[in-house]
């Protein structure tokens, strides 16, 4: 009995269907992609899903890859857990100034 | 009319708006970064703006991990009648948040672009006179006496104080 789990792509008698493979298996043994590049990647194409949202299609399509970053890397810098008040912060700093 | 190369100052509020993920206006500080990066222009910053975000952000940490307003009072009307605080205090000092702070100010001064420039001793009775003219909070009139000597005309603030000062071009977010 052999012990290869997909013998025919050994053989090649049959195309191997990377869709029947499982997802661990559906890139080449000896890609350069870690894990952590490709943790990193997803991170930053749900970014840009989100940037696109809140900009709309007209300014997103108009700015460059580089550009994006810019916005990408300004944005997000503190995430405090919970919805800012503005009007809270600012009263804050009015306090302050009278101070 | 183009912009390329026009030079626009951020108010500490659109740092402040860009920097926090789930700020209210966040979505809107990125729309108008996103036009400024797209006309050209040259973002300008001074120490003052990253020293309001510092006290923006320590507040906002104080407000929302340390003590609750309604503790706060509690321990203030009882330190009124000489007794001692039966609520543990838990504001944070700078130190302690220090961490956020430096993860912040780094993130925000290396981006590609953006320069920074000084507050130098002559602005001072300039910022004298825009309290004067334009009845302006002391924070305000700097900015504005910084974009004077740097010859920016444009401002890029959620603040409707300058609304009141005259030759300035005024970009909401």
């Amino acid at each position: 009995m052999s012990t290869i789990a997909y013998p025919e792509a050994y053989l090649g008698i049959t195309p191997i269907n990377k869709f029947k493979l499982p997802e661990s298996r559906q890139f080449s043994s000896d890609t350069s992609a870690s894990p952590i590049v490709k943790a990193e990647e997803l991170v930053i194409s749900d970014d840009i899903d989100e940037l696109r949202k809140n900009i709309g299609k007209r300014l997103f399509k108009q700015l460059s890859y580089e550009q994006k970053m810019t916005i990408l890397s300004f944005s997000n810098i503190v995430n405090l857990g919970e919805n800012v008040d503005i009007d809270l912060l600012y009263k804050f700093k009015n306090d302050l100034e009278v101070e | 009319m183009t912009t390329q190369g026009e030079k626009i100052y951020l108010d500490a509020n659109f740092l402040i708006s860009m920097a926090i993920g789930n700020h209210r206006d966040n979505a809107s500080a990125q729309k108008l970064l996103a036009t400024i990066l797209i006309n050209g222009y040259e973002m300008y910053i001074s120490p003052l703006c990253i020293h309001e975000m510092w006290q923006v952000i320590k507040k906002y940490e104080d407000y929302h991990k340390g003590n609750r307003k309604l503790l706060r009072r509690v321990n203030k009307s009882i330190k009124k009648i000489g007794l001692k605080f039966i609520f543990e205090e838990r504001n944070f000092s700078y130190k302690q948040v220090l961490n956020i702070l430096q993860t912040c100010t780094a993130k925000i001064t290396s981006i590609k672009g953006l320069r920074i420039i000084p507050v130098e001793s002559d602005r001072i009775s300039s910022a004298l006179n825009f309290i004067k003219k334009y009845d302006l909070k002391p924070a305000d009139s700097l900015h504005l006496s910084v974009m004077e000597k740097y010859s920016i005309s444009n401002i890029a603030s959620g603040d409707g104080h300058f609304n009141r000062v005259d030759g300035i071009n005024k970009m909401w977010f």
